[in-house]
């Protein structure tokens, strides 16, 4: 079994730190939105990390429905 | 006279113009230079938050600089060189701070970087263009990105973007400093956009081409009354996106808009630097070659002004919106004489304008038109209740003023003129105001 820590506020011993909320760029069906993700925490369902050049490659990369959030990620 | 005092005297007279020179090729620089500057710096570096930076300090190097050492033959080459340094310098200590790599390898870790920038914008050979398109980007709020494209691509000042804008001058420097912060750290690149998506940003970027365009006429503070060279600037950058992505009625209306308004430019101020308003111009001064190009513009435009329900994009309104206001150029462009203009055509327009935008200003051009249309009464109609949406803006009372005289009320005139004058800063539009109150003395 596999198991995701996710940290709120607290630092979760982790290898992936995330850049802060003002950050994020939120994209719901398509559509490109200049601010993160503001509904409850509770509405997470997955995760992927990503590798890429830019913002854009991630955007050009999502599925076409869904809503996501972007953000960049320091990964050590 | 001995030898020595005649050689400190031809020395500080040598000094003397070496300031003069830096001092106008400082001006000179600034106005060419900076946003170029600004996005050779970002597409080499990928750090906007420190590029504005890294300008600002190579202009205040040269102005130490050049008037001890003599202006450079290539200020643009001086300024980019120093400005450089400035960055490298802050990317260095950045990494001293983080303490993750020795000196000698980020180093060479900028320079290959450096050497391997690969540049996806190469479809559009000018950088400004370029500059634009990034600051345009749909993960920047659009507010912020007007206002960001001021900063960096115009080179606007935070009290110039505010006035412009009509918002507060604090709220305004917190909004760019947010929109920098976010160009800095969301993963947004600063490049052109894959052709495919160039589209997308079309409105945005026509936008703001129009406010730098407008910029340029309405100063606000300082001793400038006009910025012609924004004008060009702005009509350059049109003519670069038109033969990008030809046929667009967006970038269409709008060059021919442009063209309309700047061919007045050589006569909207007399030689000791007052304002002329429109029906005194000397209309032989016009640039009538481009008032020629801008009326083929517009014919070669899609007839229908009005908007079919299908054509609600953003991109078509703005065309609708450009093309409106062009037409009523050019019936000031064509007209043989002041007296023969075509007022009520342009009342006409400035309604259908009206009723596609709902804007506010653009109700004050529509009192002025159909003041002169139907009399001075009409036009005061339909200035009421405008000071509640241009709180801030000295043209409602200075309109009001102006149609009072008119009407016969110059009491009631100069407290319009009184208030205009509380509200404006540019100098040469508060010596007309002045001059217009002035002559009402006699009469209240």
């Amino acid at each position: 079994m596999r198991f995701v820590v996710l940290a709120f506020g607290s630092s979760a011993r982790s290898d992936v730190a995330l850049a802060p909320a003002e950050t994020g760029t939120l994209v719901v069906d398509g559509a490109v939105h200049p601010a993160g993700f503001d509904g409850a925490a509770a509405a997470l369902t997955g995760f992927s990390l990503v590798e890429a050049v830019s913002l854009d490659d991630v955007l050009d990369a999502l599925p076409p429905r869904g809503t996501f959030e972007v953000r960049p990620a320091d990964v050590t | 006279m001995t030898k020595q005092s005649t050689t400190a005297r031809a020395s500080d007279d040598e000094s003397g113009v070496l300031a003069q020179d830096s001092s106008a090729a400082l001006a000179d620089a600034w106005q060419t230079s900076w946003s170029r500057l600004i996005g050779l710096l970002i597409g080499q570096y990928a750090r906007p938050d420190l590029a504005e930076d890294a300008v600002s300090d190579a202009f205040e190097a040269a102005a130490r600089h050049w008037p001890v050492d003599g202006v450079p033959t290539n200020t643009g080459a001086w300024l980019l060189t120093a400005a450089r340094r400035r960055v490298l310098d802050r990317l260095r200590s950045e990494a001293v701070h983080r303490r993750k790599e020795p000196l000698m390898v980020v180093d060479d870790e900028m320079r290959a970087a450096a050497a391997a920038v690969v540049d996806p914008g190469a479809h559009v050979a000018d950088e400004q263009l370029r500059l634009i398109f990034a600051c345009c980007h749909p993960a920047i709020a659009p507010d912020d990105r007007v206002a960001l494209t001021l900063r960096f691509v115009v080179g606007l000042t935070t009290t110039e973007i505010a006035r412009l804008l009509l918002v507060q001058e604090t709220a305004m420097a917190a909004r760019l400093t947010r929109a920098k912060k976010r160009l800095a750290s969301s993963g947004i690149p600063f490049a052109t956009p894959p052709a495919a998506h160039l589209d997308e940003r079309l409105d945005v970027v026509a936008t703001v081409v129009y406010l730098a365009f407008t910029s340029g006429y309405h100063p606000g503070a300082g001793e400038t009354a006009l910025r012609v060279d924004l004008g060009d600037e702005a009509i350059r950058l049109l003519r670069v996106l038109d033969s990008l992505l030809p046929d667009r009625p967006v970038v269409r209306a709008l060059l021919a808009l442009l063209l309309l308004q700047h061919s007045r430019r050589d006569t909207r101020l007399a030689p000791d630097g007052t304002l002329v308003l429109l029906p005194d111009q000397d209309r032989t001064r016009w640039h009538h070659a481009e008032i020629a190009e801008g009326v083929a513009l517009l014919q070669s435009l899609p007839l229908s002004p009005v908007m079919t329900e299908a054509d609600t994009s953003l991109v078509t309104r703005l065309a609708q919106e450009y093309r409106l206001q062009a037409l009523i150029a050019a019936e000031h462009a064509t007209a043989p004489t002041a007296e023969d203009t075509r007022w009520d055509v342009i009342a006409g327009l400035y309604l259908q304008l009206e009723r596609l935008t709902g804007s506010p200003v653009v109700r004050l051009a529509r009192a002025v038109a159909v003041a002169e249309a139907s009399g001075p009464d009409a036009g005061l109609l339909l200035l009421e209740g405008l000071e509640d949406a241009l709180p801030r803006h000295h043209r409602v009372p200075a309109v009001r003023a102006e149609l009072l005289v008119r009407s016969g009320n110059p009491t009631a005139a100069a407290t319009s003129y009184r208030e205009a004058l509380t509200l404006v800063t540019n100098p040469t539009e508060r010596a007309h105001l002045e001059s217009r109150l002035a002559a009402l003395a006699g009469a209240e």
